[in-house]
């Protein structure tokens, strides 16, 4: 056993870190849940394009430089503890489009997307979720019907987040109703561009924009089909392997806020932090903390060792959403009357990252997949149980 | 034993659901909480002529004479709605504080004026530190020989915009007294402020406000005592308002996962889904029972500072929870702006912090304790 990074992954920590404190330095924290944050957010993520490490992990031969996953993951955990959010659905084009254009693309298909995913001049919106089709993914309906070289989309998409900026659109589309659910849905690469396509926005109680979006009669030409035909669900599958990378920077940020509040602030003569429960639970937060971010690299271990995870990337999804929750309970108790104040307001903690940590973790055990569903992959894939009918 | 309301409470209870059901659904409240009163003039007479503003105040002083618990009776039903508008602060806090403490000259005086709905008032309390205790208070009365001026700083003054007399609390060197102030008067700056739910609440800046001798509340130098007889009352009072808050995100959620399907079949009939509501229930139950115990005691004229430190936990506790799994088995259309689910989530929040925080109130119930109460 060894508990320590290389000393070259030490090294890259360091330039990251470096990279990112020029980025944002000592600023106020930029709102990930602003519009306003779109256009900073993807200038930064060129910036990371150009310097290569968008794709690092990818092959020599697309541009990479064949690392080892663990600097990814040593990146996003540094953007995180940076203030900047590592997901949100920024670079779904490096995160899920390049790795499984890698595998399955065809070779027009790589040379002409994964340069522009390389140097973010592209990004892409996940398109999955439909307003039937949630967690139940597999019973989506948006149809593509083939017509010659093309295939013509129509249908409603829901949720789809960065649709309104977005470039291109990863879609998830039934191409044979006859076959079983699984078995009959396909990945298109879409031009938002295309004639047909409307977007509805709608705004999360986290105040980011979300869209509903419309396909009526989308001509998409085939090359733009990603593999085999009724496939997509298994590629869907195999690309959220890719994002099974998670990092617990935004929990240290939070805590750190919480003691940096509690050591600051009197109340009744007296420093918060000097109240014995609080003390006791930030330790617990801390300790969890500790543990959570090994479970972390532990992923980030595996997946350098060519171990795909499989149901501890649901746990791991299931722990750092619901100790979000539990860093927000804790800051919201400590905070008394002013955690009520939201940005914007005179006196309110933190500019307002409290009250918005309220909002956001609302959200986060129901994106990228709901608890439950988790739940339902640790005990059966992890653990063996029989599956509920 | 009863655990029923009376056929009046019922009554009321039931014009109050059905006038809410024709004039507060979600368009209204996001238009009424984006304006500057934060409430609706025309609703507020509306209501008075109800009987609600009057509900607890004597019939001699126009009301119609109910007690306490007919209040937090009304009071399920408005937290049902999230109805925006000052009725908690005018009466929970003004009728209340006038009627334990005011003289009859004081009382004939703004007592009508509540219930006719002429007047709003609410309480100017808390100061910089946000908590509910004597020493927290700073603002200060100086004697003049007209009587009164008023320095210092409010904060968190739900309606102190738009409230007419603000029930203030100020310090005379040692000791508390309330006063009963034009909310309007020369030297105070009203700063509004930014908070999550659709309760406007304000900053009150006092600069040598004058209040005349007349406008002193009870007893100078035993504010104080007045302060938390209406806290006491206050807490219990938003317990009755939070649990209608709760159980009716329980009525719209089961509704919601009978309906909504996935992999072939409701929601509601996976287990997992089912325990988030299960667990729901069991936390609005333990809060209902010590609820309405504690406001039945106070409408009594019985001791229930115990009752309500606990009840206020175990509401605080329950809406908070109920409102979390409610947006889990929600899913994504919970977390739209749209859906109403997130008011909720957000009176949960401030209603938790409202007269008492889940750690205030435990300690109130340890103090108890300590001092040699009984806990069965
Ligand atoms: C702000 C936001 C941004 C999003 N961005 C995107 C995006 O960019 N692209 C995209 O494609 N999607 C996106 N989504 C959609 C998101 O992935 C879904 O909301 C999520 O997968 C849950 O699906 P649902 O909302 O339909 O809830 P449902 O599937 O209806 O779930 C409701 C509840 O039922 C439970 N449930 C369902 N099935 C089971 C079961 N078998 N066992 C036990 N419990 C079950 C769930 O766990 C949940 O508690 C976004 C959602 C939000 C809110």
């Amino acid at each position: 056993m060894d508990f320590t990074f290389t000393k070259e992954e030490r090294r890259f920590r360091e330039e990251a870190r470096g990279f990112f404190t020029a980025e944002v330095g000592g600023a106020p924290p930029l709102d990930p849940e602003n519009e306003a944050f779109v256009p900073k957010m993807r200038a930064i993520l060129r910036r990371l394009g150009e310097r290569g490490w968008l794709t690092m992990t990818w092959p020599k031969e697309y541009g990479g430089t064949d690392a080892s996953p663990m600097y990814r993951f040593i990146l996003l955990e540094e953007m995180a503890l940076s203030g900047l959010t590592s997901s949100g659905g920024f670079n779904t084009g490096g995160r899920i489009v390049g790795p499984t254009l890698i595998q399955y693309g065809t070779k027009e298909q790589k040379d002409f997307f994964l340069p522009k995913i390389a140097k973010y001049e592209i990004d892409f919106a996940l398109g999955y979720t439909e307003p039937e089709a949630g967690s139940d993914l597999a019973s989506l309906k948006m149809l593509a019907v083939e017509d010659g070289d093309e295939f013509v989309i129509t249908g409603q998409k829901m949720y789809n987040t960065t649709c309104h900026w977005a470039e291109y659109h990863w879609l998830a589309v039934r191409t044979d109703p006859k076959a079983p659910k699984h078995k009959g849905i396909s990945l298109f690469m879409v031009d938002m561009k295309s004639p047909g396509i409307t977007l509805t926005p709608m705004y999360a109680v986290s105040g980011a924009r979300t869209n509903a979006v419309f396909y009526d009669n989308v001509r998409v030409p085939k090359s733009r089909l990603v593999g085999d035909k009724n496939k997509g669900f298994y590629y869907a599958s195999t690309a959220l392997a890719y994002e099974r990378i998670f990092n617990v920077g935004m929990h240290a940020r939070m805590l750190h806020n919480i003691i940096t509040y509690a050591q600051t602030t009197k109340r009744q003569g007296k420093l918060l932090w000097d109240e014995p429960a609080l003390q006791r639970e930030i330790a617990r937060h801390a300790a969890k903390l500790r543990a959570l971010r090994l479970l972390c690299y532990k992923i980030a271990w595996q997946m350098s060792k060519k171990i795909m995870p499989s149901y501890e990337a649901s746990s791991l999804k299931v722990m750092t959403s619901e100790f979000e929750k539990e860093l927000v309970h804790t800051g919201m108790e400590m905070l008394g009357h002013y955690g009520e104040l939201e940005a914007g307001s005179k006196h309110v903690p933190g500019e307002g990252a409290f009250a918005q940590g309220y909002h956001s973790a609302a959200l986060a055990t129901i994106t990228g997949g709901a608890s439950e569903i988790q739940r339902n992959v640790i005990a059966t894939r992890g653990l063996g149980l029989p599956r509920g009918d | 034993m009863d655990y029923s309301f009376t056929e009046q409470q019922q009554m009321l209870k039931k014009a109050a659901r059905d006038f809410l059901a024709a004039r507060c659904d979600k368009a209204f409240i996001d238009r009424i909480i984006k304006t500057e009163d934060g409430f609706d003039k025309g609703m507020w007479k509306e209501m008075a002529e109800l009987g609600w503003q009057g509900l607890m105040i004597p019939e001699e002083h126009g009301g119609t004479g109910g007690d306490f618990l007919d209040l937090c009776a009304l009071l399920e039903e408005t937290g049902k709605s999230l109805l925006p508008a000052p009725l908690f602060s005018t009466t929970v806090l003004g009728a209340t504080a006038i009627l334990l403490g005011g003289t009859k000259t004081q009382q004939s005086r703004f007592l009508p004026k509540i219930a006719s709905g002429d007047s709003v008032f609410t309480m100017a309390l808390l100061e910089k530190e946000g908590t509910y205790a004597e020493a927290a208070i700073k603002l200060e009365a100086h004697t003049t020989k007209d009587g009164y001026t008023l320095s210092g700083t409010k904060l968190f003054v739900a309606y102190g915009g738009s409230a007419d007399y603000l029930i203030c609390a100020a310090r005379i060197g040692t000791s508390i007294s309330l006063f009963i102030v034009d909310a309007k008067a020369k030297g105070i700056t009203h700063t509004p402020l930014v908070v999550m739910s659709g309760e406007k609440k304000y900053e009150l800046q006092f600069s040598n406000v004058a209040v005349p001798h007349d406008r002193l509340l009870g007893e100078k130098d035993r504010g104080w005592h007045l302060v938390e007889e209406v806290l006491e009352r206050a807490a219990v009072a938003k317990c009755a308002e939070m649990l209608g808050g709760m159980q009716h995100v329980l009525d719209f959620t089961i509704d919601y996962v009978k309906r909504r399907v996935q992999f072939g079949r409701p929601i509601g009939s996976f287990q997992a889904v089912q325990h988030h509501c299960a667990n729901i229930v069991m936390g609005i139950e333990l809060a209902r029972g010590i609820t309405w115990e504690a406001a039945w005691r106070i409408s009594k004229g019985m001791p229930a500072s115990m009752e309500a430190a606990m009840a206020k936990q175990l509401a605080n506790e329950a809406y908070l929870r109920t409102t979390a799994l409610a947006h889990q088995v929600h899913g994504g259309i919970g977390l739209i702006r749209e859906h109403p689910l997130h008011l909720y989530y957000r009176e949960a929040r401030t209603s938790a912090y409202a007269f008492g925080d889940t750690a205030h109130n435990a300690d109130r119930v340890a103090a108890s304790i300590a001092a040699g109460a009984a806990i069965w």
